[in-house]
């Protein structure tokens, strides 16, 4: 389970800003209690404010660590492609990443600096009793190794100027860094848009697989590897595309030829399989191509095989924009998914960012935090548990007393422009 | 940079250790210079840090008292605001010959309408 995430100098963000996932109100079911930190962690973490405050940034911070250590190695050839802080104050400034997180028990940390030239520096540690210990440390090209995990000696052989030591540190079968990364990796993100190729995230459709038995083979889904009951994996899809209530009653998936207009104006066909969702209506049951379904529908769909495989492996999934085609009695049961052990006994976290602000209402204080942009263009990120009060205090009220800007993180809405130029003022 | 550190961070959370924003909403008019004063006001830092202000135009060139009116009538309905301002500038266009009656006048009017509501 992820503990916390600190970032700082990406783009928006540019003074390190800190999302913990600890629980301030421990004594509710869905606080997980880990003993050996002598804390309890959320299932949920949501991300309020107003546009362009930097939201999106924080989730997508994470996503781009985790392809970082995914695809580093591979693929930064001739640059990091980081984006640091565009105004003043960015550039020259190392970005940084910390990510905590409790695997088994043990607390892992690490740690990286990294500009568009070079990795400078780069730590993975554990807290197997109270205290930290290093697994590897990078500074530059100097690469520190603990006493004892001689397996990881050939990290020296990878090592490149813009590659991370963790990447390559991947390729050894070191069972301390193995478990790290499997659970950093197994990060999946949903709404977040790239423009770099190399950063995509695997966002195949996981969602398809599960209602198609026959085109599963032996494709790995993230936390379905080693689901052997397909029918049982049908089963519960289709019940959480039935609890959308979207008039869906069963899945086609099957192998069809479609075809397509391509750039040089020709007619092409492709093969592939093709889902169609099955439409009940009175009496009839009527498969419609999967294209021709509402922006709602499709989103529902997709988040399916994403949710399913991170509620089966315990794992954390980002979700930019929940709110931007769900129905928020939709979002309400996406987040109660997570949030109750019964359907979360695996540990699985939601990070999410929304303007949808009567979810507020189903969250505690401590799994809201609050987005703001300050005058100089840079991204502040506070925890609505630390303001003071009574409502704060007991989670109650939280959304109007936020939309009358008690925690500001609203936008800053001027109509003087506007009813000037409409020449309502003078 | 920070300097690195070398042990543990406490991961213990801090809570209460903001105050909620105050919440003002002021009611003025728009034809004059008074809402670039009133967000000038609105964006210092001091004021920022801790109030949040809500900055209601009214298009209709409303005299004073039909502002005073619009934020009795807000008030009424929504406490959730815990200042209501009424801004308007009473030297313009042109410069009352009796300002200090005036706002004596306008004290009466306000106290007299504001009566049933405080």
């Amino acid at each position: 389970m992820l503990i916390r995430f600190e970032v700082a100098n990406f783009r928006s963000v540019l003074d390190p800003v800190e999302l913990s996932m600890v629980a301030v109100d421990t004594d509710r079911d869905a606080a997980r209690a880990v003993p050996s930190l002598g804390e309890s962690l959320l299932p949920v973490a949501a991300i309020y404010g107003p546009n362009a405050s930097g939201k999106s940034n924080i989730i997508a911070a994470l996503a781009w660590l985790t392809a970082a250590v995914r695809v580093s190695l591979l693929a930064w050839d001739d640059e990091i492609p980081v984006e640091p802080f565009a105004f003043g104050g960015g550039h020259g400034r190392r970005t940084e990443f910390t990510v905590e997180s409790v695997i088994a028990g043990v607390r892992f940390e690490y740690v990286v600096e990294l500009d568009r030239e070079a990795v400078h520096y780069e730590g993975l540690f554990h807290y197997p009793e109270k205290k930290r210990r290093r697994i590897f440390e990078r500074e530059g090209d100097e690469l520190k190794l603990q006493r004892g995990l001689g397996g990881l000696s050939g990290m020296r052989e990878l090592q490149t100027p813009r590659a991370l030591a963790l990447s390559a540190a991947r390729r050894f079968n070191e069972p301390l860094v193995r478990d790290f990364t499997r659970d950093l990796l197994a990060t999946r993100a949903q709404g977040l848009r790239w423009d770099r190729p190399s950063l995509w995230l695997r966002t195949f459709q996981p969602s398809r697989d599960l209602f198609d038995q026959a085109g599963r083979r032996q494709r790995a889904l993230p936390g379905l590897e080693h689901s052997t009951n397909l029918e049982d994996d049908r089963t519960q899809a289709l019940a959480l595309l039935r609890l959308a209530d979207l008039g869906i009653d069963d899945v086609l998936v099957e192998e069809a030829e479609t075809t397509y207009t391509g750039p040089d104006g020709e007619s092409r066909s492709q093969t592939g399989r093709r889902v169609r969702l099955v439409h009940r209506t009175a009496g009839e049951r009527t498969p419609l191509d999967f294209a021709k379904e509402s922006a709602g529908t499709r989103t529902w769909f997709e988040l399916i095989g994403p949710v399913l495989g991170a509620l089966r492996a315990g794992s954390l999934l980002l979700f930019d924009e929940l709110d931007a085609s769900l129905h928020p009695t939709l979002s309400v049961q996406l987040i109660r998914l997570f949030q109750d052990p019964a359907t979360n006994p695996a540990g699985a976290q939601l990070v999410f960012t929304s303007h949808d602000t009567s979810l507020l209402n189903q969250l505690n204080r401590d799994e809201v935090w609050l987005t703001e942009k300050g005058a100089d263009g840079v991204t502040r990120l506070g925890a609505l548990a630390e303001f003071a009060g009574e409502r704060v205090r007991k989670s109650q009220n939280i959304e109007r007393a936020y939309l009358h800007g008690r925690f500001g993180a609203l936008p800053d809405v001027d109509r003087t422009e506007l009813l000037r130029a409409l020449g309502l003022i003078g | 940079m920070a300097p690195r550190r070398t042990r543990a961070k406490d991961l213990s959370r801090k809570t209460a250790i903001r105050p909620e924003r105050r919440t003002v909403v002021i009611f003025c008019e728009g034809s004059a210079a008074e809402p670039d004063y009133l967000k000038a006001v609105k964006a210092l830092p001091q004021v920022r840090s801790d109030t949040s202000i809500n900055i209601e135009i009214d298009p209709e060139q409303g005299v004073p008292m039909t502002l005073v009116e619009n934020a009795v009538r807000r008030k009424r309905c929504d406490d959730e605001v815990d200042e209501f301002w009424c801004v308007f500038d009473v030297e313009w266009p042109v410069h009352h010959p009796n300002l200090a009656n005036a706002i004596g006048q306008s004290l009466r009017d306000l106290a007299r309408y504001l009566q049933p509501v405080l």
